[in-house]
């Protein structure tokens, strides 16, 4: 209790007001502060939600563009394999002769019938045993010219399975701007909610998609010994032993896996 | 023999086929995702099933699951084609049951090699 001969209660009380009094000036400083803060912000958040909502606007055309991207390298690759299937046609051996004789060997026949003359026999078959083996030399490099260019459009067939690797690397693009769209409305959604809360309404999430995001074109057959390889150690170590009733010895798995 | 292909790829579909031929296949039908693709093996019954990995409506594995599961076709032959070519993707073709995996891109030699591998101890 304060009295006349002992003012400290009163003193105390003085300087808690005080303390109060201060913290007050400086939360009512703070607040100015915020205000000021939030009123800048305000333009900035107009602003960015301007700016997302055009580039969550742009998304589906880039997703369109990439698309027709696939559809067009799609519709070029049927384009190529078409004319890969007619020139694979125009390439196939010749059917083996399956008829009378060729000219040689009735000519041959002619001399052995009218031709007196042994010494001239033996010559003109010689030249003609000459002119036959000219003519199957002649159709051994044919062949090998027409095998190289089978070979060449076999390797052809190899290289447009690319189409089917951009696709999918395409594909992982288009997912990932969907994802990035989806992400976007949501921020949009929240920035001009009122009250600061945004609605719930965040529209379907994106598909996860079927493609791989990995894809890559290398060499061809490149892979194929590292696959080899991990499948063989799948087996031994029991992490494929349900594949194809669990043959686990090596030759088993050389035989399943044709090393 | 009769192959059935299946891949969501029009041109993946025409490229192993065009293989399949090369090595003197030639009964083959094909569909573009797995549910065709089961579609398919009750029409066409085919003696040995080549799949994609990653395609729509139901993909490579859950088609080798469900053929796996399949009364009539669960010893059918079945040779994954696929880009994927992380051990774990192997393995997980394994467990599935294929019976062996080619990675893309592929040559026909490779083809034909695993399919004589999977024929030889079917």
């Amino acid at each position: 209790m304060p009295t006349a001969s002992n003012p400290a209660p009163i003193l105390d009380r003085l300087v808690e007001l005080r303390t109060v009094f201060e913290a007050g000036q400086r939360a009512v400083s703070f607040a100015e502060e915020l205000s000021s803060l939030i009123l800048d912000v305000l333009p900035l958040l107009s602003e960015i939600d301007g700016s997302l909502r055009e580039s969550a606007g742009q998304m589906p055309e880039a997703t369109l563009q990439i698309q027709s991207v696939t559809e067009a390298t799609e519709v070029a690759t049927t384009e190529i394999l078409d004319l890969v299937d007619a020139v694979r046609a125009r390439l196939s051996p010749p059917a083996p002769p399956d008829g009378p004789p060729g000219a040689a060997d009735r000519l041959r026949s002619l001399l052995r019938d009218r031709l007196d003359d042994a010494a001239l026999l033996a010559d003109a078959e010689a030249l003609l045993d000459e002119a036959d083996a000219d003519e199957a030399a002649r159709a051994e490099a044919e062949a090998a010219r027409l095998d190289a260019a089978r070979r060449d459009l076999d390797r052809i067939l190899v290289s447009l399975q690319v189409q089917d690797i951009t696709a999918q690397q395409l594909a992982s693009v288009n997912h990932l701007i969907e994802s990035v769209r989806y992400r976007l409305n949501k921020l949009v959604r929240w920035v001009s909610a009122e009250g600061g809360v945004a609605p719930d309404d965040d529209g379907p999430p994106v598909d996860a998609g079927t493609f791989d995001a990995d894809a890559r074109y290398v060499r061809p057959d490149s892979l194929q010994a590292d696959v080899d390889r991990a499948a063989a150690e799948a087996l031994a170590s029991g992490d494929g032993a349900s594949a194809a009733a669990g043959p686990t010895s090596q030759d088993d798995i050389d035989a399943l896996f044709g090393a | 023999m009769k192959f059935l292909v299946v891949d969501d790829s029009s041109t993946m579909r025409r490229i192993v086929s065009n293989a399949l031929r090369d090595l003197g296949y030639t009964d083959i039908v094909d569909a573009a995702d797995g549910v065709e693709g089961l579609a398919q093996l009750e029409a066409a019954r085919p003696d040995f099933l080549v799949t994609d990995w990653n395609m729509p409506n139901k993909n490579g594995l859950e088609l080798t699951q469900a053929v796996r599961s399949h009364p009539e076709f669960s010893e059918l032959p079945i040779l994954m084609i696929t880009t994927r070519g992380m051990k774990e993707d192997v393995v997980a073709a394994m467990q599935a049951r294929v019976n062996n995996y080619v990675v893309k891109p592929f040559t026909a030699q490779v083809l034909g090699e695993k399919i004589d591998a999977i024929l030889k101890t079917a």
